[in-house]
């Protein structure tokens, strides 16, 4: 179990529901000339930013690892088929 | 092989090797969706960090990641001493060591721009998003562009939902 002073840490990564609920208002109709209405425009996924927002800094990065195990393994599958 | 973010952190905070997560594992950290394949990390370059770092390393195998098989190389404290900047391959992924980080400099220069997370259970550092950005804009190269839009955009939503830095 982490300590105290880690387990501080990790409250401001965690999103609350009304924090999301708000979130996905600003990725749904994002102030013209805003950064978010930029990479909206360059082709960036939104809503995943807010569900990797819902996860702590730790699950996001396990998440991590799971997709780079998974696109490993395809590029060995792929490396190995004729 | 697939690089295994979460057994070199834990390598490197078990053996109190001072480190900042910078890269594509923070960009990750702050809610990125970008996928890399390796851990970038800036290392504190005093001669105990340096053996720290040696000795966390010392049973996987480090080498230099793309050099011929047959070149010398051992990741030994005057290696490290005499070098800055190492990407290497070890036997539980691909880990590129830096003293200098572009468009921050050296350790203590990136330890402003960072800050204190929990990782797997222990406090980490981890470059903020306004440090990321600053880097991508120094590195200036079209893979560092790229990815400017999804970092600023995703700065400007967690201030808004009050996830500010």
């Amino acid at each position: 179990m982490a300590d105290p002073a880690v387990r501080r840490f990790s409250k401001i990564n965690r999103m609350t529901r009304e924090t999301r609920n708000q979130a996905i208002e600003f990725i749904a109709n994002p102030l013209p000339g805003s950064k978010l209405a930029a990479a909206k425009e360059f082709g960036v996924d939104l809503t995943l930013l807010v569900e990797n927002l819902e996860l702590t800094t730790t699950e996001r990065i396990e998440k991590l690892c799971s997709v780079a195990s998974f696109l490993e393994d395809m590029r060995q599958t792929d490396s190995q088929t004729p | 092989m697939a690089t295994d973010f979460k057994r070199l952190i834990i390598l490197l905070q078990e053996e109190l090797v001072e480190f900042i997560v910078i890269g594509g594992v923070a960009m990750v950290a702050h809610g990125s969706a970008y996928a890399t394949f390796d851990l970038d990390l800036c290392y504190r370059r005093t001669p105990e960090n340096i053996e720290r770092l040696c000795r966390a390393l010392a049973g996987h195998d480090p080498r230099l990641r793309g050099a011929p098989k047959d070149l010398p190389f051992r990741f030994e404290a005057p290696t490290v001493q005499r070098g800055l900047n190492f990407t290497l391959a070890t036997d539980i992924g691909d880990l590129d060591l830096l003293g200098e980080v572009a468009g921050l400099g050296l350790y203590d220069a990136v330890l402003k721009e960072s800050q204190m997370r929990e990782v797997f259970g222990k406090k980490c550092l981890v470059l903020s998003l306004a440090g990321l950005i600053k880097t991508k804009q120094a590195a200036g190269r079209k893979k560092d562009l790229m990815v400017l839009p999804e970092l600023e955009g995703l700065n400007e939503l967690r201030k808004k939902i009050g996830q500010e830095e």
